[in-house]
């Protein structure tokens, strides 16, 4: 049993209360892995969504398949092209800034891994990756916020759970405290001047203070507590770190901004951002083209952030996401249909990288799923499980992946243990 | 009574309603409603928008009605039109504050709303930018956050 000092000490009467009186105590016993010495609050996880099915093939090239190249006379990426990571597999040639992580370890890639559900639509898809419950359309929260929910170790801050875009997204709606923030410098109340925005934050303070009760009563002071801590961080003045060099757009500004939020010590523990623009069923491109864009933006973006956290990438950990991969053979369009298994892509100081993890169901016919994709061999959700428990300290699988039994011998070992 | 927290639809069309908003025929005010969570007709799942207030409610959220709130009473909401002199026309500050409680509110203000309202409006001169400020701050504020 690994309840640890620090539960008494950070939240003594909450910890005695879940001792007699919650259920997840027993699960939580059954299933105590704490290999880390490190204090797990230090520990930070950033989860990327690539919406729209990236095409795992072209990011995390079979080129030693000669079936590959076979299946994809337009639009496969030539070997001369392909960055060579183990002899069989390869990077993109556009996420060529990735290659120094993958040198020293702290990249690692895991092929052929999915979603156990058959769906190829990418509305179901993106719901049951987020709600971490493939074929379970009623499950109202996400994995993430029920992490937030079972992991009671880690203190609530208003910035423990944060996504970057405009709403909040499935993977963080539930109970537990957490935020959107579409632009970290108008986060808060909006006025022309900094002195009429202090007046109308502390007249709406005061508001929710004295009259709001329930959940408008936490979440405001929540919100004000945030603004306040913004207040002093000062958005505005941020100067990435190391020449880091974030790409124009949403995804480089939602890491740049995360970046900022673990340097200013807040309290993030749990960071979101999404990216669109992997549907690529027409002219998809090889080497250039339309997803080798994509490619670039992103491989900048993480480059971009992992030399932005220098350091403090020994606590973190970025995992990228996709609701599911796309066809092994190319379409009449020179593109890619809705497919099933993807690649994800998981960096950072904690990882065993330098290595293409996963088992490999191998491109042949007869190997895919239906005949035409390739096939699931990781269900996502061990890959999840071994990052929150291994990375994150986390303990009550079973309530954040309710009816699935996470198995550490199927982790796929993307974090040290 | 008043237990339930107003979706994003039923906070929007409530403001504006309350303060005679005249909506126009573009789909603005319906892009208002999905800033504020609740993408009309995009629902994911197929059991309709909940009903439960933990759906709704959260920091970033709550913001953001503050922010829609403000911006309807001074008439930067886009997609309506707002002429608060048909609500309430400028005087004094009790006088705006008992006007606005009973046409707002239903005369539910509650005593702490009232002060904090005397004092933020104490320090105005302007009578519009007073009405504007209060109208704001009730509209954004808790009570008018429930159903």
């Amino acid at each position: 049993m690994t309840i640890s000092r620090r539960v008494f000490v950070k939240s003594g009467g909450l910890a005695l209360f879940s001792f007699g009186l919650d259920p997840l105590f027993l699960a939580r016993a059954a299933f105590a892995v704490r290999p880390s010495a490190r204090p797990p609050d230090r520990r930070i996880l950033v989860c990327l969504f690539q919406r729209g099915a990236v095409d795992g093939l072209n990011m995390i090239v079979p080129h030693g398949d000669p079936i590959y190249y076979r299946e994809r006379p337009r639009i496969a990426v030539p070997e001369k092209d392909v960055l060579d990571l183990d002899g069989y597999f390869g990077l993109h040639p556009r996420l060529a800034v990735l290659k120094p992580l993958w040198d020293s370890k702290t990249l690692a890639a895991v092929h052929a891994i999915g979603s156990p559900d058959a769906t190829r639509s990418h509305f179901d898809a993106q719901d049951y990756l987020e709600s971490g419950t493939p074929g379970v359309k009623a499950t109202p929260d996400g994995w993430l916020n029920r992490y937030c929910q079972h992991d009671r170790e880690h203190q609530d801050t208003p910035f423990r759970a944060v996504a970057f875009g405009p709403q909040l997204p499935r993977i963080l709606a539930g109970t537990a405290p957490s935020l959107a923030i579409d632009d970290l410098q108008a986060f808060g109340l909006r006025a022309p001047q900094p002195a009429a925005r202090d007046r109308l934050t502390r007249a709406f303070e005061e508001l929710y203070a004295g009259s709001a009760t329930g959940l408008l009563s936490t979440s405001s002071r929540e919100a004000f507590a945030a603004v306040q801590m913004l207040k002093r961080l000062d958005p505005g003045q941020y100067r990435p770190a190391n020449g880091a060099d974030y790409p124009g757009g949403r995804l480089g500004k939602a890491l740049l901004e995360i970046a900022q939020l673990i340097k200013a010590d807040v309290g993030l523990q749990v960071a979101f951002a999404d990216v669109t623009g992997w549907d690529t069923h027409v002219n998809q491109g090889a080497t250039e083209g339309q997803l080798a864009g994509r490619l670039g933006e992103l491989g900048q973006a993480l480059a971009a952030f992992t030399r932005d956290l220098g350091d403090g990438m020994r606590d973190i950990v970025v995992l990228t996401m996709s609701e599911f991969g796309r066809t092994v053979r190319e379409n009449g369009s020179s593109g890619t249909d809705h497919g099933h298994a993807t690649a994800m892509l998981v960096l950072g100081g904690p990882v065993q990288g330098g290595r293409v993890l996963g088992n490999w169901p191998g491109l042949d016919p007869a190997q895919r799923f239906e005949g035409r994709d390739v096939a699931v061999t990781t269900d996502f959700r061990d890959l999840f499980a071994e990052i929150l428990v291994r990375h994150l300290g986390a303990t009550a699988l079973s309530a954040v992946f309710p009816g699935f039994t996470p198995d550490p011998a199927r982790f796929p070992g993307a974090i040290s243990a | 009574m008043r237990a339930k927290v107003k979706t994003p639809l039923e906070f929007v069309v409530s403001a504006a309603r309350a303060v005679a908003a005249e909506p126009d025929t573009s789909s603005r005010l319906a892009q208002v409603v999905a800033r504020l969570g609740e993408p009309l007709y995009l629902h994911v799942a197929p059991d309709g928008y909940p009903e439960r207030e933990a759906a709704w409610v959260n920091s970033g959220a709550l913001l953001d009605r503050m922010n829609a709130a403000v911006a309807l009473a001074a008439g930067k909401l886009p997609g309506v039109t707002v002429v608060l002199d048909s609500i309430v026309s400028a005087g004094d500050a009790d006088q705006l504050i008992g006007v606005l409680n009973e046409k707002i509110l239903g005369g539910t203000m509650s005593e702490n709303t009232k002060q904090v309202l005397r004092r933020q409006l104490a320090g105005i001169s302007d009578p519009m930018q007073a009405r504007a400020l209060a109208l704001g701050l009730m509209i954004g504020g808790p009570e008018f956050q429930r159903q």
